[in-house]
């Protein structure tokens, strides 16, 4: 690439006539009707080499001045321009500016002074604004420009001058001739219609109240409310998005910072630790009761209660605090490899084959030792794979969620119980399956693609398929085998079909019921001893509340449309 | 041999560059303007020019003027039972000054330099190049009107260094350019213009205003004039429009149902009817200045042309906007055709113009519809992205760089506009592409979207979807309201069939026109006598002796402009 000034062919000048002497020599040899690109490049360069020119070497022109509030009076006199004319030239030139200038100036003390309602309209009446060379309007509109640029200006004129002069929409031939008073003008009048529009707002007074203050509090009862953050949160949106004047002119800068500081900073408010306190309760009391015949009430109890409170809260603490550095590798290195696309390819289905073969393993009759650990390794190792694939979905309550679980799995897994640490496993699977195939629409290969309408028919389907089956396995328990086989392969396919979201509103009403059915279980199950029924048995049915959740949320919610920009 | 024509308004004009200079040619009357209008005879064959301005007012069904105004559009002209698109009928215009040129030259003529106002939209100028092309002939070049005046104006004085600035007030348009000379080369600094403001409108001012003071809309009540009236109306404001260049007051008369209408018309009076008007001559002006960033006082010469700025209450506009008195040495009607015999001479690569070069620049925004971010994630739809300016020199391209908004978004529409609001439903729609997207989440997907523009203004759209490398391109060229090149080769063959009246018995025709338009305004004993004189005309006519044509003929001049000069029209 040839430089600007390689093109024009002369060394680095801040001369403009040499610049154009330079480009109209050039231009003869590549006219723009001849040489399209040739041109389009020679007047990049004359553009580029006139930029240089003005801007390395500072004339002592109009809009340099250093940006300061104005205190003179609306009477200044402009800087005149140098020209390279005769000296006639020159007089005259003077002579039109200094008698625009005159006629400007009557004009606005005229203005000013009649008593009349200042308004858009009467000012261009009384401008009379057909009569004035464009010069006197230049003028006139620098010397408009000043007066709002300079505090103590009146409210209603300055309305009237830049709904006359338009400022708002385009200032930047005021800012040519004057650049920092079109600068403040603006900038005061943006300044003030935010804080009109602010007070106008019914959300976010409360926060806003409390923005104006003169000095930043040391502490604040409402920083630990969120519904007060999150309104505080919009109100400093807005401000920086769209009314930054107003945190220029009319709020204190380090009240402002103080709480966008805290906004910024997740600080635990009061529902966090009810939410946390509660979950820890809730989650302790479901495991709890349904491995209750299993094991020392008490014990497993009080155990189960101080380790789920102590893995919810440091999962909680982990997830909203994770270290700087941590943070970081995630950025750098895991989060590229995970966002590929080839990864979320093979991890989003490769677990599927694992899990299958652990989990038919687990009808073996009578599992020995290593198959056991065999197949609760596998089933761990693909529902790890099925997290990782499914971790782009998953929100920082997500994480918080399968850190305690997994803590869970840990505890269950010392006590070799096969039954209750396969059921762990098989809960943290479903969760990761659940944030995993996230699709309104199954692409397996690309002809065969189920979407739209048919899907939701095929949930449906699937569904009443898992419920009679239900229905049916408990009447005939003989069948059972067939059945569960049955099942089995209605629950792979369930698995493509489901759409699932962690989000705690589902999680919720899932512990909830499954606590009322351990509670049931107690009494249906009771003589069984082959214990791999009731597990499937849950995991079919919390399959089938995702499932049915999803469906609600999808009826309520519109399809996403192919977007436009 | 390349023809400048200037395919005005009211008047159009077709000149060549030629011993160094640039000429008009003069058409088959010896005039050098042709009015723009085109009429059916009552014997079915084509009038253009003179004779069909004649019968505007005689057979207003059967004539139309002013058609420059509905270039662009789908607009159907009637002319008695047939119909017509403007293109059309202004492609009649150029083959009457095609063939005028022809016999001025002695040989046939292929090429021209159309010139359009500067303002004129992408569908405007493409019909302008129809017209040409259903005219036979191939126009290489649109110049624009103001650049053209002042290729005129600046090629006198070739080794000047100047700035200035060229008002155009034609009959339909306005255009204002800001030029600038310098070793040669004349670049055009900045365009602006105001495609619906012209002589026609004070015309149209003065009409209404004679309306009411004359008692005329008292009398006529609710009902509509009819057309013979209303051109009745518009021919006598012309008339007093140009009269008062010379005059301070005039008297405008109209007799219509054996009553006679009259009012004064003075210069103040028109002023005051023209002051809106006169504060619109001052938007493109101011816009043109800033767009330039030269200001009033820089400029060394303000150049005036179209037949417009004859008017004196322009010109006092002027001066006082500018504080200085405009140049005027060109005729204002003639301006814009030596600009464009001017450049037709470049084009020519004449020895005497090799050290000129013209630049133009794009006097129109051209741009896409996009959304903004308003909000962490809201955004507002609608929004108007430039992607070249108005007024960045022509051939330009440019390049914006856009990304997606919503997740997994699968595909992007990109449509253009050309124009300066700020919303897109303000700006004019020139077409769209759409193309497939990889799906990620919003904002990962960037795409660069590269306008060029050329040269003869079509405008070529690229997104090139940096993930993918793919390329997507679209040229601009489909318009609503534009014919179609298969239209185009349709209606040319069709157009060829019609008859066009023979060139060289125009000015019997014409001088006939003339007669029946002011025997139709004439009454009682004049009308007779006058009556008589068309009798004598006709009768020398049929006899096809050439010499008794050519004596009644100038009895005849004689005679209607006697009666004209004598006030009586």
């Amino acid at each position: 690439m040839k430089g600007a000034w390689e093109i024009l062919g002369i060394e680095p000048t801040s001369d403009e006539r040499a610049i154009k002497r330079a480009y109209a020599k050039q231009l003869k040899q590549t006219r723009p009707e001849d040489d399209s690109e040739g041109f389009q490049a020679l007047r990049s360069a004359y553009d580029q080499a006139l930029a240089e020119a003005r801007y390395s070497d500072y004339a002592a022109d109009e809009s340099d001045a250093p940006p300061s509030d104005h205190d003179t009076d609306a009477g200044g006199e402009p800087v005149s321009v140098a020209t390279d004319a005769g000296p006639d030239a020159e007089q005259a030139r003077e002579e039109m500016l200094a008698t625009a200038w005159k006629e400007a100036n009557q004009v606005w003390q005229d203005f000013l002074e009649t008593p009349i309602k200042k308004t858009a309209a009467r000012f261009a009446e009384r401008a009379n604004l057909a009569a004035l060379s464009l010069l006197a309007q230049d003028a006139l509109e620098v010397i408009a420009g000043r007066y709002c640029a300079t505090a103590g200006y009146d409210h209603d004129i300055r309305d009237a001058l830049v709904e006359h002069f338009r400022w708002d929409e385009d200032s930047s031939h005021l800012a040519r001739i004057d650049g920092s008073t079109a600068y403040f003008a603006v900038a005061r009048y943006r300044g003030d219609m935010g804080m009109r529009y602010l007070r106008s707002m019914e959300n976010g007074c409360g926060a806003f109240h409390k923005l104006q203050a003169k000095t930043p509090p040391h502490f604040d009862m409402d920083s630990m409310n969120k519904s007060f953050m999150k309104e505080m949160a919009n109100l400093l949106d807005t401000i920086n998005w769209r009314f930054p004047e107003v945190l220029e002119y009319h709020l204190e800068r380090e009240v402002a910072q103080w709480w966008q500081a805290k906004v910024q900073d997740k600080k635990y408010y009061i529902e966090t630790a009810f939410y946390s306190i509660v979950a820890g309760l809730a989650l302790s009391g479901v495991i709890a009761g349904t491995f209750i015949a299993e094991m020392n009430a008490l014990r497993a109890f009080l155990i189960i209660v101080t380790c789920l409170t102590l893995t919810i809260g440091g999962g909680a603490l982990l997830a909203l605090r994770p270290p700087q550095q941590l943070k970081e590798a995630w950025h750098e290195r895991m989060l590229p490899y995970l966002y590929d696309d080839a990864t979320k390819m093979r991890a989003r289905y490769a677990w599927l084959l694992p899990f299958t073969a652990a989990s038919l393993a687990m009808f073996y009759p009578s599992p020995s030792l290593g198959l056991q650990l065999t197949v609760g390794l596998a089933m761990f190792a693909s529902s790890g794979m099925a997290v990782l694939a499914a971790s782009p979905f998953l929100t920082k309550q997500g994480w918080a969620w399968l850190a305690a679980l997994s803590s869970v799995m840990a505890y269950f897994m010392s006590n070799m119980v096969f039954p209750a640490w396969h059921w762990s496993i098989a809960l943290m699977a479903s969760v990761g399956l659940q944030c995993l195939i996230n699709t309104s629409e199954i692409r397996v290969v690309d002809w065969a693609r189920i979407g739209g309408g048919r899907l939701m028919t095929i949930r449906a389907a699937w569904i009443a398929g898992v419920i009679a089956f239900t229905v049916l396995a408990s009447s005939t328990p003989s069948a059972v085998q067939v059945q569960l086989l049955f099942a089995w392969l209605m629950l792979v396919a369930g698995l493509f079909l489901a759409q699932f979201e962690l989000s705690l509103y589902i999680a919720w009403p899932l512990f909830f019921s499954i606590k009322v059915l351990a509670l049931g279980q107690l009494n249906l199950f009771k003589g069984m001893a082959d214990q791999r029924l009731p597990t499937l048995f849950y995991f079919l049915l919390m399959l089938a509340i995702f499932i049915g959740s999803s469906m609600y949320r999808a009826m309520n919610e519109p399809e996403t449309a192919t977007s436009n920009y | 041999m390349i023809i400048g024509i200037d395919l005005g308004t009211t008047n159009s004009l077709v000149a060549i560059w030629r011993d160094g200079k640039p000429q008009i040619i003069p058409n088959a009357l010896g005039d050098n303007l042709t009015p723009s209008c085109v009429g059916l005879d009552d014997d079915g064959t084509i009038l253009v020019g003179k004779a069909a301005r004649e019968r505007l007012q005689t057979h207003p069904h059967m004539t139309a003027s002013v058609f420059k105004r509905y270039m662009g559009s789908d607009k159907r002209i009637r002319l008695g039972d047939k119909e017509f698109r403007p293109e059309e009928l202004s492609s009649m215009v150029l083959r009457a000054l095609k063939e005028d040129a022809e016999a001025f030259l002695g040989h046939k003529v292929e090429e021209a330099i159309i010139t359009v106002p500067a303002y004129f939209s992408d569908g405007q100028r493409k019909a302008t190049r129809a017209a040409g092309q259903l005219a036979g002939l191939k126009v290489e070049r649109l110049l624009n009107e103001p650049t053209a005046a002042a290729m005129a104006y600046g090629i006198q004085d070739k080794d000047q260094e100047s700035k200035f600035l060229v008002f155009d007030l034609g009959g339909g348009t306005f255009d204002v350019s800001i030029l600038e000379l310098f070793e040669g080369v004349m670049e055009v600094r900045a365009s602006a213009g105001d495609n619906f403001l012209g002589g026609e409108d004070f015309t149209d001012a003065i009409v209404d205003s004679f309306r009411e003071y004359s008692g005329l809309n008292k009398v006529l009540g609710s009902r509509p004039a009819d057309a013979h009236l209303r051109q009745r109306l518009r021919d006598e404001a012309e008339r007093a429009k140009r009269q008062l260049t010379e005059q301070n007051s005039v008297w405008l008369s109209v007799t219509w149902s054996e009553q006679e209408y009259k009012w004064e018309l003075t210069e103040e009076a028109l002023n005051r009817i023209g002051e809106a008007l006169l504060a619109r001559l001052r938007t493109p002006v101011e816009r043109a200045l800033r767009d330039s960033t030269i200001r009033a006082m820089d400029l060394d010469t303000v150049v005036l042309a179209g037949g417009a700025t004859r008017m004196p209450i322009v010109r006092k506009l002027v001066s006082r906007m500018f504080g200085r008195f405009p140049a005027m040495h060109l005729d204002p009607d003639e301006a814009v055709a030596l600009g464009a015999a001017v450049q037709a001479g470049l084009k020519m690569r004449d020895a005497a113009l090799e050290e000129v070069v013209m630049t133009d620049v794009s006097p129109y925004s051209l741009g896409i519809a996009i959304s903004r971010q308003v909000g962490p994630s809201q955004y507002s739809h609608g929004h108007y992205l430039p992607i070249i300016e108005r007024n960045t020199p022509v051939p330009v391209s440019r390049t914006e760089n856009v990304a997606t908004i919503s997740d997994y978004q699968k595909e992007l529409l990109v449509q253009v506009y050309q124009g300066e609001s700020r919303m897109v439903d303000g700006n004019i729609y020139l077409g769209k592409i759409s193309f497939p997207v990889p799906p990620k989440k919003a904002g990962q997907i960037s795409i660069d979207i590269r306008f060029t523009y050329d040269i003869s203004g079509v405008l070529e759209v690229e997104a090139h979807v940096l993930e993918t490398k793919e390329k997507h391109k679209i040229v601009i060229t489909e318009n609503a309201g534009v014919m179609t090149q298969e239209q185009i080769e349709q209606r040319f063959a069709e157009l060829a069939g019609l008859k066009i009246h023979p060139r060289d018995k125009i000015e019997n025709r014409t001088l006939l026109a003339r007669a029946d338009r002011m025997y139709e305004l004439s009454l009682g004993d004049v009308r007779n006598y006058l009556g008589e004189q068309i009798n004598f005309f006709q009768a020398a006519l049929e006899s096809q002796d050439p010499r008794r044509v050519s004596e009644a003929r100038s009895t005849l001049e004689k005679v209607l402009g006697h009666l004209e000069s004598d006030g009586v029209f």
